[in-house]
């Protein structure tokens, strides 16, 4: 029993831990919280920036007309991408095609914090549940 | 036969040699705080526990966030409404985009803002003094333990100019000359620079450390703002090189920033 609740705690300070990852910064206000305003999309890489504060990419999308449309994909920083997801580097590169899901802009832009990323291969890159907060004001 | 057993040999040799050099790699090198998995967290703390430690020794690496100010915000004066009205943050209940977070421009956190935001912060002592790094923005802050007194009339620093010294088994930081552009927090919480602080730092355990924090402005609150948290031992790991670097920081507002608040952008 101690041990499940040693678990529970540890869960939610890892959580806990997790969640101040974006707003210091000021974007975190700006995108959805909750998964039924997600977007997926399939992009083609162009930058995988890896650097502080934030990790982002910089992809494209083709539209139904076959217009390239330029989009962000936020993440957090690069030693917290490190230890809660295993990101380095050189997880992303250029060219990459990558089906992302997104928390978009609340404005609509083409831009997001990502949740879900899978490589072309299946491979998933990132399955972020920190994301699904629901109140922006707790980040 | 004997050649199969030359074979063996040599690729056991290889072998050896691979795992010596991998563990060469490993050995001095450590993750960041924040960098660590959760299983080179687990493997590093595992003796943690019933580890025996000396109260008076703060050495080593602290917390992967820091200690955060209490949600009982005191009264603010009429003078502290005012600053604090100032303030655009970019979290909390008055939080909006693009706000004027001093840190999104790479200004210094100022204390104690780096205490409650640091990625790990580590101690170390030098004869006088014991040094507070903190890996935000990679800062050190210097407490004097040497006997000296605070400033009568500082000139106001981001640090301020803090003095320590022990009682009992807490060890004691009273700091003043604060500069008042730096914010308290995330959330735009605002001081003066006639605020002074009182830290309390207290071993618990080899791998808890309780911290207190106590905020003494009347220019700007009613009364003392009081905060207390404790911070884990950061076994198996070292601070990472995390400066604020401006134009990463310019980069990032043009590409993610901006976009995710601008309309006018793409």
């Amino acid at each position: 029993m101690d041990r499940i609740r040693s678990l529970v705690l540890c869960l939610i300070a890892i959580a806990l831990v997790s969640l101040p990852a974006l707003a210091h910064h000021g974007s975190g206000v700006s995108y959805e919280t909750k998964l039924d305003k997600a977007v997926t999309m399939k992009g083609t890489v162009t930058q995988f920036v890896w650097r502080n504060p934030h990790v982002y990419i910089i992809y494209n999308v083709k539209d139904a007309n076959d217009n390239v449309v330029e989009w962000s994909a936020e993440t957090s920083s690069p030693s917290t991408m490190t230890g809660n997801h295993n990101w380095t580097r050189t997880t992303i590169k250029p060219g990459d095609e990558i089906t992302f899901t997104l928390l978009p802009s609340k404005i609509a832009s083409a831009a997001g914090i990502l949740y879900k990323a899978v490589a072309a291969d299946g491979t998933v890159l990132l399955d972020d549940k920190s994301r699904l907060r629901g109140d922006p004001t707790v980040e | 036969m004997r050649r199969y057993t030359m074979a063996a040999v040599i690729a056991g040799l290889q072998l050896w040699l691979m795992s010596s050099a991998a563990l060469a790699q490993e050995a001095g090198w450590k993750p960041c705080p924040r960098c660590q998995t959760s299983a080179q967290r687990a493997a590093a703390t595992k003796n943690d526990k019933d580890h025996s430690f000396y109260a008076h020794d703060l050495i080593g690496i602290w917390g992967r966030q820091g200690i955060a100010l209490s949600d009982e915000v005191p009264p603010m004066t009429e003078w502290g409404k005012a600053k604090y009205e100032t303030a655009k943050p970019g979290m909390g209940p008055r939080a909006v985009p693009l706000g004027n977070d001093p840190m999104m421009i790479c200004d210094p956190l100022g204390f104690p803002r780096w205490l409650n935001y640091n990625y790990g912060m580590e101690f170390a002592n030098l004869p006088g003094r014991t040094i507070q790094f903190f890996e935000t923005y990679h800062t050190f802050r210097s407490i004097w333990t040497d006997g000296r007194s605070l400033p009568k009339d500082p000139e106001p620093r981001w640090l301020g100019y803090s003095i320590g010294k022990w009682d009992g088994d807490t060890f004691i930081v009273d700091s003043n000359g604060f500069d008042d552009r730096s914010w308290l927090d995330t959330q735009g919480h605002q001081h003066s620079d006639e605020m002074t602080t009182h830290e309390t730092y207290r071993r618990l355990s080899y791998d808890r450390l309780e911290v207190t924090l106590t905020i003494d402005d009347p220019k700007t609150y009613t009364k003392p703002w009081v905060s207390k948290g404790t911070l884990n031992l950061s076994s198996g790991t070292e601070l990472a090189e995390y400066f604020c670097v401006p134009s990463e920081e310019a980069t990032y507002k043009k590409n993610v920033r901006d976009r995710a608040a601008k309309p006018s952008t793409p």
